[in-house]
This record gives structure tokens, C-alpha cells and sequence, in this order.
């Protein structure tokens, strides 16, 4: 099983199909990476500016979808003299291959960082095997 | 034809596009840093008035020991680094560190600055040194 069958959505697509595409903020894809381990993947995505509340992750039909609504900054009368980021809306999508226990899924945010862990199942796990001299 | 042409065009926001637009513009300047990449260049934002500033840092994922904030006149230095084996995200290994200095609109007070880290933000709130706000003149009659 390769990271290869973890195939992502448009930004476009998932814009369309979503009740966040009614906000004024623009949606984005968040920045993400996945690792493969031994008896697991992980799915890790940066999404500052997003709470637990605001956080939705949905498994149907093989189809791993996550939405996070960001913040409104609270400007207290301040106005912006520069800007290198703002907070947007997230939404990503991603394809699980076969071989996911999906019983074992979690899900951790822990300071705008989402990680997803998806174990794998026993028969797609690594097994070292024995080597004896004939 | 005419009604064909509303119809495709009301599900378009030219708006909703701009701010979309506008949004990746903001993120073409620090495109390179990434938090998976352990980049020492966090986005910033500055927002101020003639009173106060904001300066908001984007650096998810780390923990609030971790960040070293000092101010000096009107710079701000924003300074890091994580603890090896701490950081979060599939990035264990990885050092990550900060640092960047911030030119604010004015000098600040040292005793009136907070600070707090959450959601993968940093806030720092800064209050204008009371040395460097206008001072009235008072014009005498002759």
C-alpha cells in the first residue's frame, strides 16, 4: 500500500459541494503531509486559526473529508498595515485505500495541527519473518 | 440566451473570487515557509492605531515554551526554537526554530505587552510608549 492511493480533492470541488462555500472567507486546502509507519498512516494538516468546536472529520465510503473553520480576528479598532496571512476556511478530501481499520481511526488537533491516524489492518501491517538455516 | 447567461453566472461570486485571490497573494511572500519544512520565517500580520498594535504570528504546532519575545524601541523580536523529540506533526526529529524582528509604527511599552499562544496562533498585543505619542503644543498669544 502506497501513499499514492491517498488521492485528494480540488480545492474547486470540495468548494462546491460544501455548505462553507457560503462564507465570506475563502476556502483553501491546508497544507498537509502523509507519513506511512509500520501498522499506520498519518495524515497531518496545518490548519491555524481552527478550534476543535470548528472542526469537522467525516469517513464515508472510503472518503476521508475534513473541514475546519477558522477564526475572525478580533481588530479591536485596529486597522492592518501589513498582512502575510490571513484565516481562511479548510477543506480537504482524501481517498483511503484498502486496508484501513476503521474502527482504530483518531484524531488529535492540537495547536492548528490536525493528525490523523489511520491503522492499518492486521493482514496489511509489516511482519518481520523468521529466517532459519537449512 | 439571456436567461441561459444569468443562470450560469449566479452561481459565481466574483467577490467571494477576489478574496480567494487576494488571500493566495498574502501567502506568495512567506510561500517558502512551511511547517513542515522547519522554515525560521513565520507570516506575520501587523495591525495597529495610534494607541496599540496587534502582530499576529501563524506557527502551528508549536508549544508556548517554546517561543523567546522581546522588544527593543520599535522592534519586535520574535525568536524560538523547539525542544528535540517535542515537535508535533510527524516532524519529531525536526528542529524548528523561529526568528524574525518586526518594525512597529512606534516605540512600545515594555511593562504593557501580553502574549498568548493558541490554535497555532501567536498574539501579541503591544500599547505605544507614552514618550512617543504627539504632544500638544500650546501657542501663546502674543
Amino acid at each position: 500500500m502506497t501513499n499514492k492511493t491517498l488521492l485528494k480533492k480540488s480545492g474547486k470541488e470540495m468548494r462546491e459541494a460544501t455548505a462553507l462555500a457560503s462564507s465570506s472567507k475563502p476556502v483553501v486546502v491546508p497544507e498537509y503531509r502523509i507519513f506511512t509507519k509500520d501498522d499506520s498512516f498519518e495524515i497531518v494538516t496545518a490548519m491555524p486559526g481552527v478550534s476543535d468546536s470548528q472542526l469537522e472529520v467525516h469517513i464515508e465510503d472510503s472518503w476521508l473529508s475534513i473541514k475546519g473553520r477558522g477564526d475572525d480576528i478580533e481588530l479591536d479598532g485596529l486597522e492592518k498595515l501589513y498582512a502575510e496571512f490571513t484565516i481562511p476556511n479548510y477543506e480537504c478530501g482524501f481517498k483511503l485505500p484498502d486496508g484501513i481499520d476503521g474502527e482504530g481511526i483518531k484524531a488529535s488537533l492540537n495547536n492548528g495541527m490536525l493528525k490523523i491516524s489511520l491503522p492499518k489492518a492486521k493482514e496489511r501491517r509489516r511482519h518481520t519473518i523468521a529466517v532459519t538455516a537449512s | 440566451m439571456l436567461q441561459f447567461l444569468n443562470e450560469v453566472t449566479a452561481s459565481w461570486n466574483p467577490w467571494k473570487e477576489l478574496d480567494r485571490i487576494h488571500w493566495e497573494l498574502d501567502r506568495l511572500i512567506p510561500e517558502a515557509f512551511s511547517v513542515f519544512n522547519g522554515s525560521n520565517r513565520a507570516p506575520v500580520a501587523v495591525y495597529a492605531n495610534d494607541e496599540a498594535a496587534k502582530v499576529l504570528v501563524q506557527i502551528p504546532g508549536w508549544k508556548p515554551g517554546w517561543f523567546d519575545l522581546s522588544v527593543e524601541g520599535n522592534k519586535l523580536h520574535l525568536k524560538g526554537q523547539s525542544v528535540a523529540g517535542e515537535a508535533v506533526g510527524g516532524n519529531e526529529n525536526m528542529q524548528l526554530s523561529l526568528s524574525r524582528t518586526i518594525n512597529l509604527p512606534f516605540h512600545v511599552r515594555a511593562n504593557k505587552i501580553q502574549a498568548h499562544y493558541s490554535k497555532g496562533i501567536l498574539t501579541i498585543d503591544l500599547a505605544r510608549s507614552e514618550k512617543d505619542k504627539p504632544q500638544k503644543i500650546k501657542i501663546q498669544a502674543a
